[in-house]
């Protein structure tokens, strides 16, 4: 397991590459994430890739940081696409019955703050670990 | 090797994948949830012991195949969620619309 506390990478714009790198992730291959945080910070990188693989508009190049801060996460997902509309999808609920749309509402209650820029081709999520440290 | 097991009694199938439940694997997943409900079967349980992994995709599937179901007059159920998957699974309200139960100690 690495001791790294930043990991930036490009990804190809498949979901094998996503599926891939989430894999290093959950291997502790790019940063170290305490134990009780790794399926949040590999959701919210996961749901930031796979937005930017399946809407960014005509993205072939993905970009991805992960950066471990003193007490919490910054997850950075950047793409060469014309980008896409957020702000419809920051208004959308998790409760619905509807069969797509969760993933900002993921995104937003999994992070402690999210900000995509306003084009719609780079978010950044910081989750603040609710475990107290730093630890893994 | 397949990435999901199917064990059907009559009306009632149960459909544990291999593995993750996220974007690139509920292609081959829908498929087989959508051929179930149209041969008859009313109730899919989703066992979820070999998945570590939910995103919003694999959210998207469950709620799909609990439409359809229901439409049918079925439903569908998910057991055996990790903590992590059942705390995501609680945290996007998706239990309002279908039982989830989390793995046996």
């Amino acid at each position: 397991m690495t001791a790294a506390k930043f990991f930036r990478g490009r990804v190809a714009a498949t979901l094998e590459a996503v599926d891939q790198l989430c894999s290093q992730l959950r291997r502790g291959e790019l940063v170290r994430i305490p134990q009780g945080e790794r399926f949040a910070v590999e959701l919210l990188l996961r749901e930031a890739l796979t937005n930017a693989v399946v809407h960014a508009a005509e993205a072939d190049e993905v970009w991805c940081e992960v950066e471990l801060l003193a007490h919490g996460i910054a997850v950075r997902v950047e793409d060469n696409g014309n980008g896409f509309d957020w702000r419809r999808h920051m208004r959308a609920t998790s409760a619905a019955a509807g069969e797509s749309g969760r993933g900002v509402p993921i995104l937003r209650r999994y992070s402690s703050a999210l900000r995509f820029n306003e084009k719609g081709n780079s978010v950044e999520a910081i989750r603040v670990f609710q475990q107290g440290d730093g630890n893994a | 090797m397949p990435s999901f097991e199917t064990r059907r009694e009559g009306e009632r199938a149960t459909l544990t994948p291999a593995g993750d439940v996220v974007a690139s694997s509920v292609g081959e997943l829908r498929p087989v949830m959508r051929d179930l409900v149209r041969e008859g079967v009313r109730e899919i349980v989703l066992d979820l012991g070999n998945t570590q992994m939910l995103d919003s995709t694999g959210i998207g599937l469950l709620l799909s195949g609990h439409n359809s179901l229901a439409q049918a007059g079925g439903k569908l159920s998910v057991i055996e969620a990790s903590k992590d998957v059942l705390e995501l699974l609680r945290t996007m309200r998706v239990h309002q619309h279908f039982d989830v139960s989390g793995r046996r100690a």
